[in-house]
């Protein structure tokens, strides 16, 4: 099992699989992880921009598994506050297990300008466990965001995760933390009917594209489907199921090589129904 | 004053004749347009004659539009199964359709679309009439198409020559290098076809040597309609169940630039009118009809070509050639039965059957153990089994298939269609194909020609953002677990299409197409003991703009390719095309002229060509050179038709010769000549 997994953790360097930004960061619920223009969901180390779009609290809990290793699995939790001047969440994540695993705490903040335009900051704490030197290395690092409505149809996002190319210095080892630019739009050709497209690049690998759509079949059901792209395709699909005021997020997508990975979030908004 | 008459008489029989035919040109143009996009960039062989009968026969028949079932809207192989859902919602909602301009206000279709529906439907309130069949109507209604074709290659190949330096002194193929078929063809509406077709390929003995006369014989007679009896097939036929994973059609699923047509159109039992000598069946067949459950049996007995050693075969010989000493050894050396039964029940929203087939071999079948071939079936006696549906949830369309063989191994693929905007149609496929499943005669959605050792998950998606625009697009992603002929480890792959289309007005249509395909493949060089896997990656451009007006039709091309497998290579290409249609005379000319430059094999051009009746031709190009052809057709009169087509392709990259082995032949020009001629009466 150690081989498997060591094997897929290698693998995961260079292909970036699912564009995972690292693989602490838990995907977003957005179709095929086209996260950066969508001003409907905030997720936890996404776009940051996105805070600014929030009308009440929110918060959430997210799991994720890829492959279907115990081993590689995230968990994150969020919450997102609007305030008078500007919105704010909080977000932690843990990947891993005993001997090796990862752990992210971010705080962001968010204005919206105008109803066009909103930014976003937020400032990341990463720390890994190595085993070997049985301690945590950490760092703190920003990600920037911003996103703008053209058109009623078409919103354009842009963030950066790491745009200083922070890195952790171990006993005399270096692990990098990627840097990520991501651009991306989305059109919407009705209310129900959005398509997104987003552009990725990590500072030293392969360029990501990802392309979906997300139907809002009935009042409460919404159905993602879309494809991604970094070195192997990756077809996705996925369900949101709306509730009052929870909201349940299904994302399944398929590694042509490694396999399946499915995520799952349950958000609750603390807003009158 | 004799003379006068006589050239008043001509002209009036030529004009007359020009109008009844010109219909006829117009459905045939139009399916060679829907067949050259249905099988553009897909890489599968598609039966161009059957893919031609099935819509001239529809033509010939036209649907009536407001009571067409589902099933009859799946003839029209343009639609897509969203398109005919909508067609049949809108008529379930709003009633019958009142003028053909209702089409207008059906989601999903566009111009180019309705134009395509208008060939082959009319607009009728009441119920289809379907007279009884008696030999009276049959005998004066009927009609029948007598084809004869002859084709001819100049120069001659070097398997005709004498062959100076062998010590039996003679010549590698039996035949003449003429290829010829004779084909006979009636049909009395839709209820009853009959024929026979009669085929000698290039280099095959004819009427002297292995052959008493040609050397493939077909017939076939079909009765539908027929009291309790939905069809009855006797002689040679075919049959299509679901999706295709255990008796799979001649076409209808693949990945093409109808982006969003991936499903099986099963067509049950069908007659088989075609030359090719493998994929049909031989015997009879029928189709019950209990109320809404079709149920279907059929028992086949045919020989087939096989390379037989020490009692067993080695393999199955599908190309139907029978040219050389050796081809004619491995003629008819078994044979193949094949009893089939299917039972599908028609519900409003929901159809769905179950499939069996049992097929038993005179000899052993054992291939020759290879890495590649380890799952391959071995043995006499086959059997497979699926279960399919079809339904729908809303906007949602379910369809798909899962099948088992003997060895219970597995095959499924089940597809997603859906429209969640009118302008937004969208189809999403996941297939599974174990290497140990393996069946004479599926044929489905697939990367690999076999239905089997494939996994994978196809997306497509056609956007109509604005009235003339039309962006299509699909990504697939595909593996394959076991090793594949060349290929001898598990490897994978990826395919894009993305294809804006720009309908200008109904004489101008323009498309900009893009295709990247990366897949492995093996490479064995003589120093390495091992062989490498790489990467083959190919991408290709091209645009094409199409104008038609009146008597006039061009198509303009150019297209460039750039491979990066084990070396880099570009390619391109760019071709003119001119078609006259004369207004006074029944004569229509298609001329062409095409370039090429693409000097690596893995940057081959793929066009289409126009072609006579029943012939269609999508030649593959490499090397440096250029190639033309002129194809003719002439209405002699109502009943007799002539086609004539010459084409030549000219190297200019110093070949000294043209294609290999025996096919091959000296200078570095080819000559194709296809002459058909056509009485109908």
């Amino acid at each position: 099992m150690k081989k498997i997994i060591f094997f897929v953790l290698l693998i995961l360097q260079y292909i970036e699989s699912g564009a995972q930004i690292s693989n602490v960061v838990p995907s977003s619920q957005s179709t095929a992880n086209a996260f950066v223009s969508d001003m409907q969901r905030w997720s936890a180390f996404g776009n940051p921009a996105a805070l600014a779009s929030l009308t009440k609290a929110e918060a959430g809990i997210a799991f994720e598994n890829r492959f279907l290793l115990k081993e590689l699995s995230t968990k994150s939790i969020d919450a997102a506050f609007p305030l008078k001047y500007f919105h704010s969440g909080i977000s932690a994540s843990h990947f891993g297990y005993a001997k090796y695993h990862e752990m992210m705490v971010g705080l962001g903040f968010a204005r919206d300008f105008s109803s066009r335009f909103s930014m976003g900051v937020q400032f990341n704490y990463f720390s890994t466990f190595f085993a070997e030197s049985n301690c945590y290395f950490g760092i703190l690092f920003p990600q920037i965001g911003i996103q703008t409505k053209l058109s009623p149809a078409i919103h354009l996002g842009f963030s950066v995760f790491n745009p200083f190319q922070s890195h952790i210095v171990y006993q005399q080892n270096i692990k990098r933390l990627p840097s990520v630019f991501s651009l991306g739009s989305s059109y919407f050709f009705s209310d129900h009917l959005a398509l997104r497209i987003q552009a990725d690049k990590e500072i030293s690998s392969h360029y990501r594209f990802a392309a979906g759509i997300e139907y809002c079949m009935l009042e409460k059901i919404t159905f993602k489907a879309g494809i991604q792209d970094a070195g192997f395709l990756i077809p996705g699909l996925g369900f949101s199921v709306k509730n009052k005021n929870l909201r349940l997020d299904l994302t399944t997508s398929l590694h042509p090589l490694l396999g399946l990975q499915s995520s799952a979030s349950v958000r609750f908004c603390f807003c009158k129904p | 004053m004799k003379r006068f008459i006589y050239y008043i008489a001509i002209t009036h029989l030529f004009i007359v004749s020009a109008r009844a035919q010109q219909l006829t040109t117009e459905t045939e143009q139009l399916i060679a347009d829907i067949f050259e996009q249905y099988t553009a960039e897909s890489g599968d062989e598609i039966d161009y004659e059957t893919f031609y009968n099935e819509l001239q026969a529809v033509a010939e028949k036209p649907i009536n539009i407001n009571t067409a079932s589902k099933e009859d809207l799946e003839k029209l192989l343009f639609l897509n199964d969203i398109q005919i859902e909508n067609i049949l919602y809108y008529i379930y909602k709003f009633g019958a359709l009142q003028t053909v301009y209702e089409l207008q206000l059906i989601e999903g279709l566009d111009m180019t679309d309705i134009r395509r529906i208008l060939a082959f439907t009319i607009l009728e309130t009441k119920e289809d009439d379907y007279p009884t069949l008696n030999k009276h109507d049959i005998l004066k209604y009927g009609k029948s198409d007598l084809l004869l074709r002859m084709d001819f290659n100049i120069p001659l190949k070097s398997g005709y020559r004498i062959n100076d330096n062998s010590s039996v002194n003679s010549k590698a193929y039996e035949g003449t290098p003429f290829y010829n078929s004779l084909r006979y063809k009636f049909h009395f509406k839709d209820r009853m076809y009959a024929g026979f077709t009669m085929e000698k390929d290039a280099g095959e003995a004819f009427f002297g040597g292995s052959n008493k006369t040609y050397d493939f014989l077909s017939a076939h007679i079909q009765l539908n309609k027929t009291g309790n009896f939905k069809t009855i097939v006797l002689g040679d036929y075919r049959a299509s169940f679901g999706q295709g994973l255990v008796f799979g059609s001649s076409f209808g699923s693949g990945k093409s630039s109808l982006v969003t047509n991936v499903n099986s159109r099963s067509t049950g039992l069908k007659k088989y009118s075609s030359t090719n000598e493998y994929d049909f069946f031989r015997g009879v067949g029928c189709t019950v009809k209990l109320k809404k459950i079709d149920i279907s049996a059929f028992v086949s007995a045919k020989k087939i070509d096989g390379d037989t050693t020490a009692g067993s075969i080695r393999s199955i010989n599908k190309t139907g050639l029978h040219r050389t000493q050796s081809e004619v050894a491995k003629e008819k050396n078994a044979t193949q039965t094949t009893f089939g039964l299917n039972s599908e029940y028609t519900g409003t929203y929901l159809r769905a059957g179950i499939v069996l087939a049992h097929t038993s071999l005179s000899e052993l079948l054992s291939p020759e153990p290879s890495t590649y071939n380890q799952n391959y079936f071995r043995g006499r006696k086959q059997t497979s089994s699926s279960i399919y549906y079809r339904t729908r949830y809303d906007k949602f369309y379910f369809s798909g298939e899962m099948a088992v063989n003997q060895n219970m191994a597995i095959a499924t693929n089940h597809s997603l269609s859906f429209s969640p905007h009118s302008l937004v149609n969208m189809v999403i496929l996941y297939r599974y194909y174990s290497p140990a499943y393996d069946t004479f005669y599926a044929g489905s959605f697939s990367e690999n020609t076999r239905i089997n050792n494939e996994t994978g998950v196809y997306t497509g998606i056609e956007i109509r953002p604005y009235r003339k625009w039309r962006i299509s697009a699909y990504a697939d992603s595909y593996r394959f677990p076991h090793a594949r002929f060349n290929i001898q480890s598990p490897s994978w792959g990826r395919d894009y299409l993305l294809q804006a289309d720009y309908q200008y007005s109904r004489t101008l249509h323009m498309f900009l197409r893009g295709k990247f395909e990366e897949k492995q493949e093996e490479f064995r060089s003589e120093t390495a003991q091992i062989p490498t896997i790489f990467s083959n990656k190919t991408a290709m451009i091209r645009y094409q703009l199409n104008f038609a007006h009146g008597w006039v039709a061009t198509k303009s091309m150019i297209e460039f390719r750039l491979n990066t497998g084990i070396q880099q290579s570009f390619g391109a290409a760019a071709l003119q095309d001119i078609s006259f249609a004369f207004k006074k005379i029944p004569l229509k000319i298609d001329l062409r002229y095409m370039m090429f430059d693409a000097i690596d094999y893995e940057n081959r051009f793929y066009t289409y060509e126009k072609d006579i009746l029943y012939a269609f031709a999508i030649p593959s190009f490499y090397g440096q050179g250029s190639r033309y052809y002129i194809n003719m057709k002439y209405e002699l009169n109502r009943n007799f038709s002539l086609w004539l087509k010459y084409a030549q392709t000219i190297y200019a990259d110093e070949r000294e010769s043209i294609g290999t082995g025996h096919e091959s032949a000296s200078g570095n020009k080819r000559s194709d000549i296809r002459l058909l001629l056509k009485w109908n009466f």
